[in-house]
Order: structure tokens, then sequence, then C-alpha cells
């Protein structure tokens, strides 16, 4: 297992079975992973606990993915964010790159992109 | 008359506390189904993971899961929903090798239609082309349900082949929108635009006849077509669309091509002015919004025009065109006069061209 020392990834999600085998994947790369089942816990997460990267999905209850955004970006919190969403039309992608999101990648997914994409971003700094 | 009251009174209070009872069964029963998913969720997903890890092996897999089909469905559900790649294709393996899908084709042929109609989901989700050929029979069902179910699994499996089937199907015996059916034929990809394109062009130059291979008026057929090519955004759909703008046969057809080129974004080469100015308040509204969807310059005569139209969508559209192609100043000077589009120039200059959803 490569190890990631330090390298927090928060995971958001309200797919249990997803969110679970994202965690699994994200573990066995070497990152340190959190989650959360909905926006608003997610928004309390990262006011309280530092993150190198958020996966967010966008249909979330209580708060969706794109006020998660929002709130991210007007509190200028320094963390990559990337969405995985079944919507793949240009204004949701649109919307979430206004947003701040560093990439959007669409739902069904390959773990090995949604990694891919999560090392590259990191190693980016 | 006492008798006769106390009488009702037991009834009913007898009726009472068996549905009560009934009522406290069937949440007791679906309490511990749930907890016995949950026990066999928390068992089976570790394994699972190892199992896209290569860390254990099939036979292990099949030990641990045990011809428990429906539980399994419940429990794969979730991934074959959402992934793609090699997770999905080991998750199909699986499956393929403990029998899951075996179990399902057999449920294919059940009396019990619901158990076909489950089984023909499970065999779209799980992508199995073995099953094609009852997938098709299931079209010529009796049962709307039955049909909308089939058409799903083939367009999961990805059989393009039998796209038109389908098509039949939902527009002769259901009463599916082209909305819905729209969302099903999608499922297909990319890959289903070129023989939509195909069927049209022949339809266009008569060497087919939609009306007698679907069963439905042609341009009923073609809208649906048209519509599928402009959600794909496929862009080599575009000759056709203007051929069919020349013709101007059907109205129907007409805007659903206009919706269709809204959502390409290229521009026609064809003159819009006929249709700036026709009759029917949809087709002057489409052509705006296709006209501002993709920037294409020129007709500023009629779109000014059309800031006094009878519609209000028309002139909000026309305004919003201006606007944005940065004639403010005629905005301007209308709102500033008595003229019919005064009111929707002000309206647009005052939120500055930006409105939400838009």
């Amino acid at each position: 297992m490569t190890t990631k020392t330090g390298q927090r990834i928060l995971v958001v999600e309200d797919e249990k079975a997803i969110q679970s085998l994202e965690r699994d994947k994200l573990e066995r790369a070497g990152y340190e992973v959190d989650t959360a089942d909905d926006g608003r816990q997610a928004w309390e997460k990262i006011q309280n606990n530092e993150y190198e990267l958020i996966l967010i999905d966008i249909f979330l209850p209580k708060m969706d993915g794109f006020q998660l955004l929002n709130k991210i970006k007007s509190q200028r919190i320094p963390v990559k964010k990337v969405v995985l969403s079944s919507k793949s039309q240009d204004r949701y992608i649109n919307k979430a790159y206004n947003l701040g999101a560093d990439d959007y990648l669409t739902k069904p997914f390959d773990s090995k992109v949604v990694l891919t994409t999560i090392d590259n971003l990191l190693e980016q700094g | 008359m006492l008798t006769i009251i106390r009488a009702i009174i037991i009834v009913l209070l007898t009726v009472q506390i068996g549905l009560m009872a009934a009522l406290i069964l069937y949440i007791i029963r679906a309490k511990r189904a749930e907890r016995r998913s949950k026990e066999l969720e928390a068992r089976w997903q570790p394994l699972l993971y190892e199992y896209l890890e290569d860390e254990v092996d099939i036979k292990t897999m099949e030990i641990e899961l045990a011809e428990n089909y429906n539980s399994m469905w419940n429990f794969f559900r979730p991934y074959l929903d959402n992934l793609i790649g090699s997770d999905r294709e080991k998750i199909e393996k699986l499956l393929q090798e403990i029998g899951f899908i075996a179990h399902f084709r057999q449920q294919l042929n059940s009396e019990n239609r619901s158990k076909r109609i489950r089984a023909a989901f499970v065999l779209g989700k799980v992508r199995d082309s073995v099953s094609l050929p009852q997938l098709e029979e299931m079209l010529q069902s009796d049962s709307t349900y039955e049909i909308i179910i089939a058409g799903q699994a083939i367009t999961d499996i990805g059989a393009t082949e039998l796209v038109f089937e389908i098509m039949a199907a939902f527009l002769q015996r259901t009463n599916i929108t082209f909305e819905g059916i729209s969302q099903i034929i999608i499922n297909y990809g990319e890959e289903i635009c070129p023989p939509l394109i195909t069927i049209l062009t022949d339809w266009l130059a008569g060497r087919v006849d939609l009306e007698e291979k679907f069963q439905v008026p042609a341009y009923q057929s073609a809208a649906l077509f048209v519509e599928l090519l402009g959600h794909s955004r496929y862009q080599e759909a575009l000759p056709v669309f203007e051929k069919i703008l020349q013709q101007r046969e059907n109205e129907e057809l007409l805007i659903q091509v206009l919706k269709a080129l809204s959502r390409l974004k290229e521009p026609v080469q064809i003159d819009l002015k006929p249709f700036l100015t026709h009759e029917n308040r949809v087709i002057r509204n489409q052509t705006l919004k296709y006209l501002y969807k993709c920037c294409q310059p020129g007709y500023e005569e009629q779109i000014v025009g059309l800031l006094a139209d009878e519609n209000w969508w028309v002139s909000f559209y026309a305004a919003m065109l201006l606007y944005h192609n940065g004639r403010q100043n005629i905005l301007t000077e209308i709102a500033g006069s008595a003229e019919q589009g005064a009111a929707m120039s002000s309206y647009i200059l005052e939120a500055g061209g930006q409105f939400e959803h838009f």
C-alpha cells in the first residue's frame, strides 16, 4: 500500500454502498478518509477538520453539493474539490466549476479514474 | 336496537384490532427483513471489496453468498447502478459464476408477471445478452409495464439493433410520453445516433415509410428521433435538421428540430426568417431561443419586431437576444418610447439581462 501520510479526504455521498466502496478504495490507496452522509454534516466536518480534498456528490439531503461548494468558496477554504455526480448536462458541470470544483466526474464511474484524478490533483498541491 | 348497536361496535372493534395486528405484524416483518439485510451487507461488503482487489476468489464468494439471490440483488444493485470499468466487470463475472444470472434467466420464463418483470430488470442491469430473445418477446406483452421494463433492459444491455423494435412497441402499445421514451433510449449512449440519422435521411428521401413501420403518424416517430439526437447533442445530425426545416411540413416536428438545435448550439445554413414570423408562437419562441443559445447574429429587424409580440415569452426572448447581442441601445430607445415592446425592454434592461435558470 502506498502511504500518503496526512492526506485527508472527505467523501460526501448519501448512497451508503458507494460511500463505503469509495472509502475502501481510498484507504487502500493510502489516504485517510472521513465520510459524510449529507451536505450539512459535511459542512460541519469541513469547519472542524482539515482536508486536502473533498469528493462531493451533487444530490445530497439537507444541503446539496452546489450549496456545499458555494459555502466552501465563500469561506475561501483551501481544499481541492472533486464532484462525482449522475448529472452529465453542461449546466450542472458549468455550475460546479463556477463554484470552484477542481474536477467533475460522472456516474456511473470507474474507481480507477476517480483515484487517478484524486492522485493527480493532490500531487499538483 | 341496543343489541344491534352493541353488535356493530363489537364488529368495528374487532376489525380495528385485526387491522392493528396486521400492521404490527407487517412492521415486525419489515424490521426483521431490514435487520437481516443489514447483517448480510455487513458480512458481504468487506468480502466484496477483497474480491475486487483479487484478495479472495469466486469460490469463497460463492460459499458466502449461498444462493441467496434476492438479498444478493439488493446488495449488488447500487454497485451495478454506479460502477463501470474493471470493478463492474468483476461483479458481473461473479454473478455469472455463482448462478445469480441463471436464476433470473429462469425467472424470465415464470408464469408470474411480477417475477418476469423483476427478472427482466435485473438481467438488464447485469447486461445479460443471452436474455435478449426473451426480452424482445416481452415487447409484445399486453402489459405496459412489462414492455417498458423489457425495453429498458434491452437498452441497458446495449443491443442497438433492437432500437426500432423498442420504439415501435413504446409508440404503439404504451402511453409513455416522448420524454419517457427518450429517457429510456438514451441509455444506449451515442451509438444510437447513426441509425437514427440513417432512418431520418431515408424517410426524407422517401425510401422509408415511417407511418407503416411504426404505425403512428410519421411526424411523431420523426420528432422522437430528432429529440433523441438533440438530447445526445449529436453534431452530425445538423444536415438532417436543416433538411427538415427546409421542408417545413409539420409544426410539431419543426418545434422538435428547433429544440434540438438549441442543444447543439451550432449555426444552421438556412434562412430562419420564416420561423421568426411563423404563425405558431412556439415556433417563433423556439427560433429565438435557438438564436440565443447558438449566438447566431443577424435577423435584427425581425427580432426587434418580436419585442411587440402578443406572446410574453416570445417578447422576452426577443429582448434577451437583443441584450446579449450587445444591442442594449435598441432596448433603451424602445423602453423610452410608447411602442408596444417598451415594458419588456425596460424589464430586461433593469434585470441586466440576467435571469436565474436562463
